[in-house]
């Protein structure tokens, strides 16, 4: 699913986000990756969305190469992939059905089908009586349900969640766990940026660890699964 | 695309409704300023019926001499008959002549006859004719003898088709004009839009949209409000031109002047078409703006 080799992002001002990453995600896998704030989790998460380019190295993902890609590569990418942004990229204005059918508008589902999927997807993170809120009514926590809805009711081949459980409560992180299990059994692969282990302990996998842009080997502290990634380790 | 028609145009609905006082203030101008170009397209229209008019008229006015006996002009009459390209002749005495202009000018004639103290008409043929033999029948009916002058109606036409060409050409310069101050308008107000939501926008980007997805309820709102201001002034030409026509039909008996209800709904598609397209440019321009 996802190739990295030797991956660096230096921005123009001179700041190394990332520096020599090598990783192989699987399809169907379970990938956490863990670091402080400005290790550069957000980072490599962009990179994977086309919403910055490496500037080294080679990253392929669903065999589209991230390097160089072109307009219609990246939204073909974005339209097999769901994606929870920290800052949650919902339209305020609209109600929380609405953005999520908009997820699914994109895609070109009919009418019908998106009404039911939309408000399916929005009952299984606990919204069903406030479906049709603005989402500029709603708490924090409830707009990171509504961005989660969104990012699962597509059935992506690839779901990028950066820290979708920050600041939730106990009942929400369960929620988000559930939608986050029931994607990866319906195959999805998983790539999470957080550094909650409440989310780790509900839905078990590979973990990653982001420190000053490098993967860095697994903390025996955190109950991973398998060991941090292929080559380039420190 | 198709599965989200419905979707594009709740938006594009969406969005003019965010702004009405600006929408309706672009809707008038629209209106005012397609309203000016059909006021042109019916003057060119007017004209052009005017020379087909004149046209299938196709005949001269040949006026006879004060002195002429009956025998004399019984004569003319016959070598009138005779010639190449004549149809139908006709006599029309001084009385009838006078009868017609009393008829077309009511009594502002009987002013002018009291005023000369005689009938000041003299009795001619009326020679129909071949349409392109019309010269040629003149010039040979000219030196007849019996003959005072010969009227025919083609320099009047050509002069009434070089004006018709005239005000065509400065039809579509008007249009092009008007065009060209739609679009800035309409462009402004989707600019606007687009602004408003470049939020929006990128968050479509970031879904997988396409450039025609965000572009589509944009694109729709400069058509739609394009082909509303072009509907504003139709239905404007509707009331105004034969309100208008009824005057200018009072006003000028004699010619023979198209109706305004059919130069109204001659003109109507024209106010639609260039409403609609003009609408689709400024929208197109607006998005042009924005991306560069």
């Amino acid at each position: 699913m996802l190739t990295a080799r030797k991956v660096a992002k230096t921005y123009e001002n001179g700041t190394q986000a990332l520096r020599d990453i090598n990783l192989t995600v699987n399809r169907g896998e379970v990938v956490y990756i863990l670091g402080e704030s400005g290790a550069g989790k957000t980072t490599f998460l962009k990179l994977l969305l086309g919403m910055e380019k490496p500037t080294a190295g080679e990253l392929v993902l669903a065999g589209i190469s991230l390097i160089n890609p072109r307009p219609e590569e990246i939204r073909r990418l974005r339209r097999q992939t769901g994606a929870v942004f920290q800052d949650f990229k919902l339209i305020l204005g609209r109600t929380a059905r609405e953005n999520v059918a908009l997820s699914l508008r994109i895609l070109g589902v009919g009418w019908a089908t998106n009404k039911k999927q939309s408000e399916a997807a929005l009952a299984a993170v606990g919204l069903a009586d406030k479906m049709d809120n603005l989402v500029g009514t709603l708490s924090w926590g409830e707009r990171q349900r509504v961005a989660l809805a969104r990012a699962v009711v597509r059935k992506p081949q690839l779901l990028l969640a950066d820290e979708p459980t920050g600041n939730l409560d106990e009942v929400s992180v369960g929620y988000v766990a559930q939608m986050l299990t029931l994607a990866v059994e319906g195959g999805s692969t998983l790539i999470v940026a957080t550094h909650d282990s409440r989310l780790i302990e509900r839905l078990p996998g590979r973990i990653l660890v982001l420190k000053e842009g490098s993967l860095t080997k697994e903390p025996a502290s955190l109950r991973g699964q398998t060991a941090c990634c292929d080559g380039g380790v420190e | 695309m198709f599965a989200n028609l419905g979707y594009f145009f709740k938006e594009a609905y969406r969005d003019t409704a965010q702004r009405p006082v600006a929408v309706i203030f672009s809707l008038i101008s629209i209106a005012l300023l397609l309203l000016f170009t059909a006021f042109v397209f019916a003057g060119g229209e007017q004209l052009q019926w005017l020379v087909n008019q004149l046209g299938r008229e196709a005949a001269i006015t040949v006026f006879l001499r004060d002195d002429l006996t009956l025998t004399q002009r019984a004569q003319l009459q016959e070598k009138l008959q005779s010639l190449e390209g004549v149809t139908t002749i006709s006599f029309v005495s001084e009385e009838e002549a006078l009868a017609k202009m009393e008829d077309i000018l009511g009594k502002h004639s009987t002013e002018l006859t009291a005023k000369a103290g005689f009938n000041p008409f003299l009795s001619y043929f009326e020679v129909g004719v071949v349409p392109e033999e019309g010269l040629g029948v003149a010039g040979r009916a000219e030196v007849l003898p019996g003959v005072d002058s010969v009227r025919d109606n083609r320099q009047t036409m050509e002069r009434l088709t070089r004006l018709t060409l005239v005000i065509r050409l400065g039809a579509i310069f008007t249009l092009l004009f008007v065009g060209l101050v739609m679009m800035i308008t309409i462009s402004h107000i989707i600019h606007l839009g687009l602004m408003a939501r470049e939020e929006e926008m990128e968050i479509y980007r970031l879904l997988g949209a396409g450039p025609l997805f965000a572009a589509m309820p944009f694109l729709l709102q400069g058509l739609l409000l394009g082909f509303a201001g072009g509907l504003v002034s139709f239905l404007a030409t509707l009331v105004v031109f034969p309100a208008l026509g009824a005057k200018l039909h009072t006003a000028l008996p004699f010619l023979p002047l198209q109706g305004g209800m059919e130069l109204a709904l001659a003109v109507g598609p024209i106010l639609l078409l260039t409403g609609t397209l003009f609408g689709l440019c400024g929208s197109l321009l607006a998005q042009y703006q924005a991306r560069s």
